[in-house]
């Protein structure tokens, strides 16, 4: 008799453990995945704000040289102000790509004025301006794929379930832009 | 006898989980790294193009072997015929991601690498190198050692000129690897690997407890369940020889791009 119930009991508890394990191993991965996604934003947010710091300094050049431009070197100015009083996600990552237009205007835009074309200060401030620009097409690349693996997390069974009541949503990748010169995805 | 059948199914159940666990964690391919196979990391110059004579690329190799050996630092040159129409600064950041240059933890690795027929350029930097190479150094290099002497053909004397010039900058010791932390890359994983394992030992530990315990208490239930508990999941990828390989070192798109 002893011997039976010993081995019921077992096995309800092997079960039950199984069951607490797995529910632990879900929702230990999904925390994971949520938390992937908040690096890879706060990584994104690392390098518009490098880019953020280097416009005064390209403005402040620029000036000097293309006075012709003043209205664009204000919209500029402008909506990186709009991107430093961002608050949400949503509006960072609208401001931000707003800056993109602009600030690839003005890189075309310089390619009329020679003498800037030739001034070291201005080269190194390209430089400087391009790798930050692929700096920022890398994280969103990488903020897109940690997102994506996210989004097919919280929505796969049975995670769905554990996902809900944890209140886990679905996030937003960036969106590939319009007519940029960079595209994001590579196509061989 | 309902013992045994018990066991059985239990161990078929935990096997079938473990299953599932280890196919969810084998990673998919997609078309980019099927691409970027073609390029496999077997020497610190990589020369697909063919551009180099022999002679200059031992020499090269040569250099940056040695200079990996007394500063650790991990610099690359690839030199590949032609991107089919992809983007040098993809193409660069992902290469770099998959020959890991520079040590897992400082992140000092550095790759250089060329599309002769595009005639298309790309430093790409370490985040750990980021400090010592920024891009406007990187772009420096590019206009006055690589660019004109790729121009008039010399891949090997720009290739050598601006090795040299990237190791002056960088210096012979080590570099600090203060920007690799807050600029870490995310890997993306479904469930930590090591949670898994935790949770999957688990199960071994239990469904063996629960054979132990059966015999114990069975006392005659025909002892022919072999235990089938130690599987070392220890796939360790033997490295080639000779060439110790990437050392896990990454980079977030830093260094200069250009074309001549």
């Amino acid at each position: 008799m002893g011997k039976g119930c010993l081995i019921a009991g077992g096995v309800v508890v092997v079960i039950g453990l199984i069951i607490v394990s797995s529910l632990m191993g879900m929702y230990n991965g999904l925390i994971g995945q949520d938390e992937n996604c908040n690096k890879a934003w706060a990584n994104v947010e690392t390098v518009l704000q490098r880019r953020f710091d280097l416009i005064p300094n390209l403005v402040n050049t620029v000036k000097g040289y293309a006075s012709h431009e003043k209205e664009l070197l204000e919209e500029v100015t402008r909506l990186r102000s709009q991107w430093g009083e961002a608050k949400t996600q949503n509006q960072k990552a609208q401001a931000g790509s707003l800056l993109d237009g602009a600030l690839g205007k003005l890189m075309v835009v310089m390619e009329n004025y020679p003498d800037l074309k030739a001034n070291q200060n201005f080269i190194a401030l390209q430089d400087e301006l391009a790798g930050t620009e692929n700096r920022i097409s890398v994280e969103r690349q990488r903020y897109n794929e940690a997102v994506q693996s996210y989004n097919t997390a919280i929505r796969s069974f049975p995670n769905v379930i554990l996902a809900g009541f944890m209140g886990l949503e679905k996030r937003t990748p960036f969106e590939a832009q319009q007519g940029a010169e960079k595209a994001p995805e590579v196509t061989f | 006898m309902r013992v045994s059948i018990g066991q059985k199914g239990l161990l078929i159940g935990v096997l079938a989980v473990w299953a599932l666990v280890w196919q969810a964690s084998a990673q998919d391919q997609t078309d980019f790294d099927r691409l970027l196979d073609s390029l496999p990391y077997e020497a610190q110059v990589t020369d697909q193009a063919g551009v180099l004579s022999i002679e200059d690329r031992d020499t090269l190799e040569k250099k940056l072997t040695d200079y990996r050996l007394e500063s650790g630092n991990e610099v690359a040159v690839a030199l590949i015929s032609s991107l089919q129409g992809g983007q040098i600064d993809d193409f660069g950041n992902k290469l770099f991601a998959k020959w890991e240059l520079g040590d897992a933890d400082k992140d000092n690795g550095l790759l250089v690498l060329a599309a002769i027929e595009d005639r298309k350029m790309r430093i790409e930097v370490g985040y750990g190198l980021e400090g010592v190479l920024p891009d406007a150094a990187c772009g420096r290099i590019r206009d006055q050692y690589l660019a004109p002497a790729f121009r008039e053909g010399k891949y090997a004397k720009g290739l050598n000129d601006a090795v040299d010039a990237f190791i002056r900058a960088i210096g012979g010791t080590d570099a600090e690897g203060s920007e690799s932390e807050d600029g870490a890359p995310v890997v993306v994983q479904p469930i930590s690997g090591g949670g898994k394992l935790l949770i999957m030992l688990f199960f071994v530990v239990v469904v063996v407890v629960i054979i132990v315990l059966g015999n114990k208490f069975g006392g005659r239930t025909g002892g022919g369940s072999s235990s089938g508990g130690s599987r070392s999941g220890g796939s360790s990828s033997s490295g080639s020889s000779g060439f110790s390989g990437g050392g896990g070192g990454s980079s977030g798109g830093g260094g200069a791009s250009g074309s001549w």
